[in-house]
């Protein structure tokens, strides 16, 4: 059994270590899993420094931060604490990774959360990358996530993307991508993170390609937070392949 | 017991009596009179009654209407305004420390109250009270001049919507400290005194607000804090006003413009309200910001409270929200970019030179960094070298505004007399008028015994109007026009309905930036498209839409990687929104990138990085149909060509005279002719042949260096004055 305090409501837990994974591990206090403790430790860490849980932060709203389809769990208590705002891909008020013109309705924020999102930006991901850059002020803080794997590198699953629709054909659906030169592509076995929709899986990241996207983006002390804080639940046993750590990084100068 | 104490007490006593006044005059007190009577005699009835009231409070209290207001909109018609006693004491017009100022416009109901409650409930600081009335008409003034206590009315002739009207009041203001006070107020006791205690004991506080009540009592504000998005965070909105957590001074992004005190120097140094948000939404913000920029800190002191109903002098035409949300994107747009650098101090006037002709500028449009505005104001700033020059806009405007232009063009005006209405310039005795105009026939007659009406374009114009203004133009001795273009088309217009009309000399507009040698790029860098041009439809568009389509084309073909950049100004007419949407549809996908409401510098930057310049104005047009539609002489070619950028625009209007095609530039006749022409010059980009027509390019922009139309000006009113002692000037060929 493992015991831990959840570093967001701040409520008691007692489950059993089989019961903890990346997207397990629920806190009975307010439903978190062990990423978003994760996030929230990133948070705590690059904002003061210590392992703080979100319920005993000061409320400071001096703080401007931005998540990116953050989920409600943690959304709430960081509207309620920060100058804090929630973006989506399919409402107001909205963001797409992937077109960094999107970020041009935002002011260049003290922190931005990103946690499973990039895996879904069409391609190229460089874009994706640039456009968290582009959110954060220069020292801004990132805290993201990805599911990313010990491989040599990442596995774009449409690499030549460009005007594509999902398409059911019988009980499946299909991706329909017409090249910028024109050709069509039909690609099936799509893979679909929380259920078919909008959250198609577009890429499988090998571990050192977001750190190397990170980089090449402009971002500088990059930090990955390994799963081993079982007292406050952050923590799941290694996979092989998996890696997915919390990691944090700080926004460099402005690029040219 | 000081005097003060005693004042001030019966102050409040009076404000009580007046109160229990109104209640015993009120309708509902009136018709319980006989319920009354009748509860005194049977007291049973009595205990009933006061159960039932109890009850009912206790419900209206817990119920879903909320709690009853603290204050009921004003009343049309009511007894007459009267100061109090403490505004004997502490009104002061000779040498107030504070000017307050309340902005009215067409609500002059609530501002006899916001009035009244100031004359009531101000002490502790020497104060007058500035009452600038933005346009509002006869009868709305009327009204304020029967406000029988101390106040100062500062009609404006026009609605200069809130930022400008308050600019204007503020430069008319005489205290240390200026209030700006929203009219659809009521101050409370002690709200002044301690905002400007805290202004006048530190240096490091540039800004500071009361706590902002609604009118339930509820708190509507302790301060503003600025969310990434730019929407807007009211500390403690709903808020007991009793509520801990809100009582104490913070700092904060912002306090709203709708009570907002600072020091009258330090407004004016940071340029006042930034036009950029008319009409209205974000100016406060803005202002807050650039003192924060400075190092100066913004703080909320919630000791002082100010009632506040919100929003009831926005024009009904004009969407809050919409206005909002189109302000809220230029001010992140701004400020994402780090704000605007902070302005200079403002330059100490000069005096002008003595004993010489007068010369009246005259303006139709508003003041804005536009193209008309640069040509006259630079002509301004020529003249008042020699002459003594004033500046006439149609609307009364601020000397910050003025400033603030001048500042963005880079000019210096300090030499230039800003004038309001017609009895001002009347009585600076002009001998020498330039009256600048949009329209065949002047809209106004000379002011002075020589007139030079100074043609932007013969737009088409209403016959009624055209024959009105037609006796107009027999006062000027002169007209001058841009470009050839222009002229051909205003002799041939005038032809038509004049049998003589004055003599048309071309004085074409300066390129402010000298030139300078083209840059090169490394083989195989990307490639800087740059297009300027203001986001709008209809007659003059800058198509940026058809040079977005062209660029998506011209992409797919180029052998070297571009970048699309879009810079102008926003206009804030739905269909020119729609159109900016428009283009950031077609966009969506491309290396593009939107510049929008930019300084004067940020430009620069995008000129000086520019590798290429395309100019769509007139695409899609019939030359002859429209004339008007296209560009009437071409200034943001000029500059593209000063920075050696290689210059590609319409083969028609003034950019046809600037560009000589194939030694200069490039002209083109349609969207097809633009991308072919521009990927055959890409695919030679690293050529000496391209280098040289940049080269050439650079060189010829000094034919229109701002020298050169000053001399031209400067001769051109020697000649007009008779002017025996004309400046010393070289004209070019």
């Amino acid at each position: 059994m493992i015991d831990f305090r959840c570093n967001i409501c701040g409520a008691q837990n007692q489950l059993p270590a089989a019961a903890f994974h990346r997207e397990a591990g629920q806190c009975t206090g307010c439903g978190a899993n062990a990423r978003f403790r994760g996030m929230m430790l990133g948070l705590s860490l690059g904002l003061y420094g210590t392992p703080r849980a979100l319920c005993d932060l000061p409320e400071d709203q001096r703080l401007s931060g931005i998540g990116c389809s953050d989920h409600d769990i943690y959304a709430k208590p960081l509207a309620r604490l920060f100058a804090y705002v929630n973006t989506f891909f399919d409402r107001a008020p909205r963001l797409d990774l992937g077109d960094r013109q999107s970020a041009q309705p935002y002011l260049p924020a003290d922190f931005v959360i990103c946690s499973d999102v990039l895996e879904h930006v069409a391609p190229p991901v460089s874009e994706g990358f640039a456009t968290l850059r582009q959110m954060l002020r220069p020292g801004g803080l990132l805290v993201f996530s990805v599911p990313s794997y010990d491989m040599p590198t990442t596995l774009e699953h449409f690499p030549d993307y460009h005007e594509a629709a999902l398409v059911r054909l019988g009980e499946h659906q299909v991706l329909v991508n017409q090249r910028r030169d024109g050709g069509a592509e039909i690609f099936k076995d799509l893979v679909f993170h929380g259920g078919e929709g909008a959250t198609l899986e577009m890429r499988r990241f090998a571990q050192v390609d977001v750190l190397a996207g990170l980089q090449a983006a402009g971002f500088e002390d990059i930090v990955g937070l390994a799963p081993d804080r079982p007292e406050i639940g952050y923590w799941w046993p290694a996979e092989q392949l998996l890696c997915a750590e919390v990691i944090i990084a700080r926004a460099g100068p402005p690029l040219g | 017991m000081s005097t003060e104490d005693f004042v001030a007490l019966q102050a409040r006593l009076e404000a009580a009596e007046a109160e229990l006044q109104a209640i015993r005059t009120s309708i509902s007190w009136r018709l319980a009179q006989r319920m009354r009577h009748l509860t005194l005699r049977v007291p049973g009835l009595r205990r009933t009654a006061r159960l039932s009231v109890a009850t009912f409070r206790w419900l209206k209290r817990i119920g879903p209407s909320g709690p009853a207001p603290l204050l009921r909109p004003p009343q049309a018609s009511r007894r007459p305004s009267r100061p109090g006693p403490l505004a004997a004491l502490w009104y002061e017009a000779a040498q107030p420390e504070v000017s307050i100022i309340v902005l009215n416009y067409r609500g002059a109901e609530y501002t006899r109250d916001c009035v009244e409650s100031i004359w009531r409930h101000t002490a502790g600081v020497r104060y007058e009270l500035i009452i600038a009335d933005n346009g509002s008409g006869e009868a709305e003034l009327a009204q304020l001049r029967r406000l029988r206590g101390p106040c100062r009315l500062l009609p404006i002739a026009t609605n200069r919507q809130f930022g400008e009207g308050n600019n204007i009041a503020a430069e008319a203001a005489r205290g240390s400290f200026v209030l700006f006070l929203n009219n659809d107020t009521v101050v409370t006791e002690g709200w002044l005194a301690p905002l400007v205690e805290a202004l006048r004991h530190e240096p490091g506080l540039g800004a500071v607000g009361p706590r902002l009540l609604r009118t339930d009592g509820r708190v509507q504000c302790t301060g503003c804090l600025l969310l990434p998005d730019g929407r807007i965070r009211e500390i403690g909105s709903g808020a007991a006003p009793d509520d801990q957590r809100f009582t104490a001074s913070r700092s904060v992004d912002y306090v709203a413009g709708a009570a907002l005190l600072m020091r009258r120097v330090e407004f004016l140094a940071a340029g006042g309200f930034d036009p950029l948000y008319e009409p209205a939404y974000y100016e406060d913000v803005d202002l807050c910001l650039r003192l924060r920029a400075a190092g100066l800190d913004v703080r909320c002191l919630p000791q002082a409270s100010v009632l506040h109903y919100g929003s009831v002098s926005q024009s009904k035409a004009l969407s809050v929200d919409d206005v909002s949300a189109r302000n809220r994107v230029k001010l992140v747009a701004r400020w994402r970019r780090r704000g605007p650098l902070p302005l200079p101090p403002l330059p100490l006037r000069q005096a002008p030179p003595e004993g010489r002709p007068r010369v009246l500028l005259h303006s139709p449009i508003p003041l804005q960094a536009g193209g008309g505005e640069r040509y006259l104001l630079t002509l301004a700033e020529a003249l008042s070298t020699h002459y003594q020059v004033a500046l006439l806009p149609d609307q009364p405007h601020s000397r910050l505004r003025l400033e603030r232009v001048a500042t963005t063009f880079g000019l210096d005006l300090s030499r230039v007399a800003l004038l309001t209405g017609e009895a001002e310039a009347v009585a600076f005795g002009p001998d020498l008028f330039i009256s600048m105009g949009n329209t065949l026939m002047p809209a106004r007659p000379s002011l002075a015994p020589r007139g030079v009406y100074l043609c932007q374009f013969p737009f088409p114009e209403d016959p009624l109007r055209l024959s009105a203004h037609m006796p107009h133009l027999a006062s000027y001795q002169c007209v001058v026009v841009y470009s050839d273009f222009v002229a051909r088309h205003f002799r041939a217009d005038a032809a038509a309905v004049v049998a003589l009309p004055p003599p048309v000399r071309v004085i074409s507009p300066a390129c402010p930036q000298p030139p300078r040698a083209p840059r090169g790029r490394p083989v195989g860098a990307p490639l800087h498209i740059l297009a300027v041009g203001r986001f709008f439809t209809g007659d003059h568009c800058k198509r940026q839409d058809t040079l977005l389509r062209a660029f998506a084309r011209l992409q797919r073909l180029s052998p070297r990687p571009l970048h699309l950049h879009l810079a102008g100004a926003t206009h804030p007419e739905p269909k020119n929104q729609a159109f900016l949407l428009q283009c950031r549809a077609l966009a969506r996908g491309l290396p593009v990138s939107f510049h929008t409401d930019i300084s004067g510098e940020e430009m620069q930057a995008h000129l000086a990085e520019a590798d290429i310049c395309w100019h769509g104005a007139g695409l899609g047009v019939d030359a002859h149909a429209e004339p008007s539609a296209l560009e009437h002489f071409g200034i943001a070619v000029l500059e593209g060509m000063a920075q050696g950028a290689l210059c590609f625009a319409m083969a028609a209007g003034g950019p046809a005279e600037i560009i000589r095609p194939g030694e200069t530039g490039y002209l083109f006749h349609d969207e097809d002719e633009l991308v072919s022409l521009s990927l055959a010059a890409i695919e030679a980009w690293d050529s000496t042949q391209i280098m040289g027509i940049r080269q050439a390019a650079s060189t010829a922009v000094e034919a229109h260096l701002p020298a050169v139309m000053a001399a031209r000006w400067q001769a051109l009113a020697a000649e007009m004055l008779g002017d025996v002692q004309p400046p010393a000037m070289a004209v070019p060929a």
